[in-house]
C-alpha cells in the first residue's frame, strides 16, 4: 500500500476530532498493523468502493470510546452499549468521508462507502481480503490512545470521462 | 414549528437536535432511514427536515425526490459526509434547499438551518 494513501485519512482525523469534539489528537506513529487486537477494544468498520477500494477501521479501547462519545453528548456512560457503538461508528463513518472526498476530487471519479459495523469484545482480528496491508496510524488524546487502521489500493481503471 | 431530523445514527440525531433547539426549534420527529423519512414527510406538519444520505433501505437523495415528488415544499437541509460538487448539484436538483457537510462545528450548521429558514420565510 502507498502510504502517500494515508495522508487524507491523517487529515481528516485530526479535523474530525477538532471540528465535532473540540479535541486535537496527536499522531504518535505509522506503521503497518500487527494481528491481533488489544483486549476489550470497540472497532469501527467502513468499507470503501470505486476508484479507491479497501476500509478504514477506528480501533479505541474501550475507555477511549466511552469517554469520547460521553464528551460529544456531554453524558456519563460507564458501560460500552447501543449509544457508544452508534458514536463510534459515525465517527468513523465521518472520517471516512472526508478522506474519499479528497479522493474523489483528485481522481475525478466519486468513490463510495458502504454502512459501518461496529465490532466489540477481545481476541478478535479485522483482515480484509487479498494481499492488502493494514497500515496503523495510532493518535494520544485527551480522551484516551486510539488508532485508525487503512487498506486502500487504486483501482487500476481509467475515470469515467463524461 | 416541527422539525424532521432524518439520520441513521442515533447520536447524529441528537446532535441535530442540539442545534435546532439554538434556533428554538424543540418539537422535533426523528426518523432513522430515507423510508421512514418520507412517511413522517407525509404524516406531519414540517416546517424543516435534516437529511442525511448514506442511510440502509432508502437514500437521503432518494427520499428528497420522494418528498419532493409528493408536492411537498418544506425546506430540506442536507446533512452529509457527502462533499464532492457533484453530490451537492444532485442534491439541489432533487429538491434540497442547502447542504451542510459533516463534520461541522454548531455553529455553521446553525447559520444554514437560519439561512434556509430565512430564504423560506421570504
Amino acid at each position: 500500500m502507498d502510504v502517500r494513501l494515508i495522508n487524507p485519512f491523517l487529515e481528516s482525523v485530526i479535523s474530525v476530532y477538532n471540528t465535532m469534539l473540540h479535541v486535537t489528537p496527536h499522531r504518535s506513529g505509522l506503521h503497518v498493523a500487527e494481528n491481533g487486537a488489544s483486549p476489550e477494544s470497540l472497532v469501527a468498520l467502513i468499507g470503501m468502493d470505486g476508484p479507491a477500494q479497501g476500509a478504514v477501521a477506528l480501533h479505541l479501547p474501550q475507555t477511549t470510546a466511552l469517554a469520547t462519545v460521553n464528551h460529544w453528548l456531554g453524558m456519563s456512560m460507564t458501560e460500552i452499549d447501543a449509544t457508544v457503538s452508534d458514536g463510534i461508528a459515525e465517527l468513523v463513518n465521518i472520517i471516512a468521508g472526508q478522506a474519499k472526498t479528497s479522493f474523489s476530487e483528485q481522481l475525478g471519479t466519486p468513490v463510495s462507502l458502504g454502512l459501518p459495523s461496529v465490532i466489540h469484545g477481545s481476541d478478535f482480528q479485522v483482515k480484509y481480503p487479498g494481499k492488502a496491508t493494514w497500515i496503523e496510524i495510532p493518535f494520544e488524546s485527551e480522551l484516551g490512545a486510539f488508532s485508525l487502521r487503512v487498506t486502500c489500493v487504486m483501482n487500476e481503471q481509467p475515470a469515467e470521462v463524461n | 414549528m416541527k422539525a424532521l431530523i432524518v439520520d441513521d445514527s442515533a447520536v447524529m440525531r441528537r446532535v441535530l437536535t442540539g442545534a435546532l433547539e439554538r434556533v428554538g426549534i424543540s418539537d422535533v420527529v426523528e426518523a432513522c432511514d430515507g423510508a421512514e423519512g418520507v412517511e413522517c414527510a407525509g404524516q406531519y406538519e414540517l416546517g424543516l427536515i435534516l437529511m442525511d444520505w448514506n442511510m440502509p433501505n432508502m437514500t437521503g437523495i432518494e427520499a428528497v425526490k420522494a418528498i419532493r415528488g409528493a408536492g411537498s415544499k418544506v425546506p430540506i437541509i442536507m446533512v452529509t459526509t457527502e462533499a464532492e460538487k457533484t453530490r451537492v448539484v444532485e442534491a439541489l436538483k432533487a429538491g434540497a434547499n442547502n447542504y451542510a457537510i459533516k463534520p461541522f462545528t454548531p455553529e455553521t450548521l446553525v447559520g444554514k438551518i437560519t439561512e434556509t429558514l430565512e430564504r423560506a420565510a421570504v
